[in-house]
């Protein structure tokens, strides 16, 4: 019989952590801009081709992964504590996202989306 | 999710005794060099990714395939953490479940081919029923095992839809064994999955509402013991503190050292000895401890080698007894003999004295004169009422409640093995189906028997021949023959009147007034006063009733000096009414006049002596001899022997014998309600028939006793003592004794002998001659024809 008890923090730490798929979540900042919003996300080390974003009508989705790469060679982990392979965040804003214009962009290790929304977008 | 038709190759983590789930997180350390290899060479990869698959057997370390489930959970590493000596501690979420299709081995760790093996979706009634019906069941079961945790749980658990999700999380939360945690990953359907964890929750669930309930059976039990464990550690730690022990070993040590110092013979400390071994080990609750530890307490307490060694002084002695008792002067010689031979021969044994007399002539004091006059421990036990062997011998000791017998405890009382042992009532034992306690009584009566008296409680030999036994009894006819033979009789005769008076003065006044509080100068009772309260307001050989009345008249005046009139009372036997109300009893009245066919006569009561008047009387008509008055048969026979006396000598009495032809004779002996026995009155009774045949009055102030035969010889009788008392207390003057009992006299106080004419007779005739002078001559007459 293995101990069990300790099961419980784990159940936890999934519930709060995990959404829908058992995949990380990276952390992210939500601004109002005038014309709409900016959203920045804490992806460092994702490559910009592994990132998907998709936008509903109430929803930013984001999903990718992160891929380790190794900067010196013959090196072996101590300890570990980035979260790896697939993530995604799934952010709900408070107005209609039909129609909006969406910028992706990286800057230092943070992914940028910027949204403009419908009357907003510069023709 | 990864595409179902596209083989992965990656590390494999074999697990020994768990399974993980997807979607949850699982903590382990890593240990096995081939397990660290095999995380490394997943940290080592872009994606972190590796597949975890259960041991079927926790014992093998270097698995094969063959060891492995094929079906495992390919999983990412979340965090990692090295240990020092060389592991790992890492956290792995599991992504999706996988098939493994090859195992490799690698350099230093398992690698496999590997093939997604995605779950399958279902939506019928009997999923979304088995899905609620969980959902419940693991709600309850929370409920009993974190109770703290169940409302969040219960929140999140509602939260997921997917059945999937629900049975790994629930499997991951119970206690479940391998293989059904193995089977759960391996279900292929949703429906599979719910009935599998259905199953063994149902169970689960059971066995916590078992184990609760045993839980709460166990509380009640388990704390009431916890209580008094507690509390006897408590004591324990208050009796180290206080340098005692524990009071079961407490008891015994002070038993053990009772033994050591007690002096008692070999083979009785060996007895002991092993009794307190016995004690030992037996724990203080069991009934056998109390039993064995009172059974000591008595053997220890037995005095088995202590004796009063007192210094026999006979002049001592003697004062003693006259201090303590007035006259008695045979009795107290007897006694004397006996302490005399005691002290010449200090083991010779003890003689058993028996005191006979009337209620309250001091037989129990005498008892206990005896006891100071030896220097010895007095101790006392009625045998009154008595009927069961047992309360003698004791009961033995495999009866609950079982005591020695009454003489062991007497002993054990007295604390010496030489005490003067007063049996009171020996003859007023009883005797039924327990036994007869006379019987036993022998055996403890016979100095042959009684060295080593075995009491049944005792069941060890005791000595009782160095105590000196002391029976009383009223009187000697109730007590069974042997046990006579083994004791000396001692009687103690009635005390007459002025021998009461003297008690009274010496003993019982000084006794009363100090009971009601009063000194001897507050209070005079009279001579006089005396004298009336014992004729006039007591009956009896014995001076109990005596001393009540004394009491009666010293609280009545107690009372008075309690209300304030404090001069001095002295109590005249005109005084008497106010204080006892009217006389009790009317002395019989010497009867100043007689007529003919009326004698005077003296009987023996067991309160003493009195005086009766035997009346006869002729009636017309020959019809024989009519006797009343409650005469028994030996009184009726005499009467007769008494009548045909004086039938065959009427010539020389000067009686005409046509009296007899013509008329019937009536005896009548009053108080009609008193019965009477007893072959003394035989010449009271010649000498009234004489006087009614003869019609001439008997002398009055002459009174008589004595057994006649039928030839006319007068025959000695008992209890001269108290007859002639009760002559002294009706002023009777002269007293006709047989010739034989002038030996009695020597009893009889001088102050009493001094103011009666005592008259010898040998025959009837001297008698006569002495009873109705008128007779003389014609006696003289026809014994000189």
């Amino acid at each position: 019989m293995h101990n069990k008890p300790r099961m419980l923090p784990v159940l936890f730490s999934t519930f709060c952590a995990g959404h829908r798929q058992s995949s990380w979540q990276p952390a992210a900042d939500i601004y109002r801009t005038r014309t709409g919003w900016l959203i920045k996300l804490d992806v460092a080390g994702v490559r910009l081709e592994d990132i998907k974003t998709e936008i509903t009508a109430t929803e930013v989705r984001i999903q990718g992964c992160r891929r380790d790469f190794q900067s010196v060679e013959g090196c072996r982990h101590y300890s570990m504590e980035i979260s790896y392979n697939r993530f995604q965040r799934f952010i709900s804003l408070p107005c209609d996202l039909t129609g909006a214009e969406v910028r992706v962009d990286c800057s230092n290790g943070i992914l940028l989306i910027e949204l403009i929304t419908e009357g907003n977008r510069r023709e | 999710m990864s595409d179902p038709n596209v083989l992965e190759t990656l590390p494999v983590l074999p697990l020994k005794n768990t399974v993980l789930f997807p979607y949850l997180l699982l903590p382990l350390s890593v240990d096995r060099p081939f397990s660290v290899a095999a995380v490394e060479a997943a940290l080592a990869r872009e994606d972190k990714e590796l597949v975890v698959v259960a041991q079927r057997s926790t014992s093998v370390e270097a698995p094969l395939q063959s060891d492995l489930y094929a079906i495992g959970t390919k999983a990412v590493i979340k965090k990692t953490a090295s240990q020092e000596h060389g592991g790992l501690e890492a956290i792995l979420l599991g992504i999706e479940r996988s098939v493994i299709i090859k195992l490799e081995q690698t350099d230093s760790y398992l690698q496999a081919r590997v093939k997604p093996l995605p779950l399958s979706e279902q939506k019928t009634a009997e999923v979304e029923a088995l899905h609620r019906e969980l959902l419940e069941m693991a709600g309850k079961a929370m409920g009993m095992t974190e109770p703290k945790a169940f409302n969040e749980i219960n929140r999140l658990l509602g939260e997921r839809k997917d059945p999937f999700r629900l049975v790994y999380v629930l499997a991951s939360m119970f206690n479940m064994e391998l293989e059904r945690e193995q089977s759960l990953l391996e279900a292929e359907t949703p429906l599979d999955a719910l009935r599998l964890m259905h199953s063994y929750l149902s169970y689960e669930l059971q066995v916590l509402e078992l184990r609760s309930k045993i839980a709460s059976e166990a509380q009640t039990e388990m704390s009431r013991q916890q209580r008094e464990y507690l509390l006897r550690q408590q004591m324990r730690a208050i009796q180290q503190e206080l340098g005692s022990k524990n009071p079961e070993e407490a008891e015994v040590d002070l038993i053990r050292e009772r033994l050591q110092q007690a002096d008692l013979p070999d083979e009785i400390r060996k007895e002991a000895e092993r009794e307190v071994s016995r004690l030992e080990r037996l724990p203080a609750w069991a009934p056998d401890y109390s039993v064995t530890r009172t059974y000591l307490e008595l053997l220890l307490e037995l005095p088995w080698k202590i004796s009063i060694e007192g210094v026999l002084d006979i002049s001592k002695a003697r004062q003693v007894l006259d201090e303590d008792h007035y006259d008695l002067k045979e009795i107290k010689e007897r006694i004397l003999e006996h302490l005399g031979v005691l002290k010449l021969n200090p083991v010779a044994k003890s003689p058993i004295l028996c005191f006979v007399g009337a209620p309250g002539v001091g037989k129990t004091s005498l008892g206990q004169s005896i006891a100071r006059a030896l220097g010895r421990k007095f101790e006392r036990l009625s045998l009154g009422g008595m009927h069961d062997e047992a309360e003698l011998r004791g009961h033995r000791r495999t009866y609950i409640g079982a005591m020695p017998g009454r003489i062991i405890q007497a002993v054990r009382r007295a604390g010496v093995n030489n005490p003067v042992l007063m049996l009171d009532e020996i003859d007023k034992l009883g005797r039924d189906f327990r036994g007869d306690p006379a019987a036993a009584l022998l055996e403890i009566l016979d100095p042959e028997q009684n060295r080593t008296f075995r009491d049944n409680y005792l069941d060890l030999p005791f000595d009782l021949s160095r105590i000196f036994f002391v029976t009383t009894a009223n009187t000697l006819d109730t007590i069974p023959r042997p046990l006579l033979d083994r004791m000396e009789i001692l009687r103690l005769p009635g005390y007459s009147e002025e021998e009461k008076i003297e008690i009274a003065q010496r003993y019982l006044i000084p006794r009363q007034l100090k009971e009601t509080g009063l000194s001897d100068s507050q209070v005079i009772i009279t001579r006089e006063a005396l004298h009336s309260m014992i004729s006039r307001y007591t009956r009896e050989a014995g001076v109990r009733q005596l001393e009540r009345t004394i009491g009666r008249v010293a609280r009545k005046i107690a009372l008075r000096h309690a209300e304030g009139n404090t001069e001095p009372v002295e109590a005249r036997p005109e005084d008497l009414l106010d204080y006892l109300g009217p006389q009790r009893f009317m002395p019989e009245q010497t009867r100043q006049a007689l007529p003919f066919g009326v004698a005077t006569g003296l009987a023996w009561t067991e309160t003493g002596g009195d005086v009766l008047y035997v009346e006869a009387t002729l009636l017309p008509g020959s019809r024989g001899l009519t006797l009343t008055g409650q005469l028994g048969d030996v009184m009726q026979e005499s009467a007769k022997a008494a009548q045909s006396y004086i039938w065959s000598h009427a010539e020389s009495l000067g009686i005409d014998p046509a009296l007899f032809r013509r008329h019937s004779v009536h005896i009548h002996v009053p108080s009609g309600a008193t019965p009477k026995d007893g072959p003394s009155a035989g010449v009271t009774m010649a000498t009234a028939l004489a006087s009614l045949y003869s019609k001439i009055p008997v002398r009055v102030n002459t009174a008589m006793t004595g057994e006649i035969t039928l030839t006319g010889l007068v025959l000695p009788v008992g209890g001269i003592k108290e007859k002639v008392l009760a002559a002294h207390r009706a002023h009777i003057q002269r007293v006709i004794l047989p010739k034989e009992n002038k030996k009695d006299l020597r009893e009889i106080p001088d102050t009493v002998s001094k103011e009666i004419q005592f008259v010898f007779a040998e025959r009837i005739e001297d008698v006569l001659v002495a009873a109705i002078p008128e007779l003389t001559e014609i006696l003289a007459v026809a014994r000189a024809s």
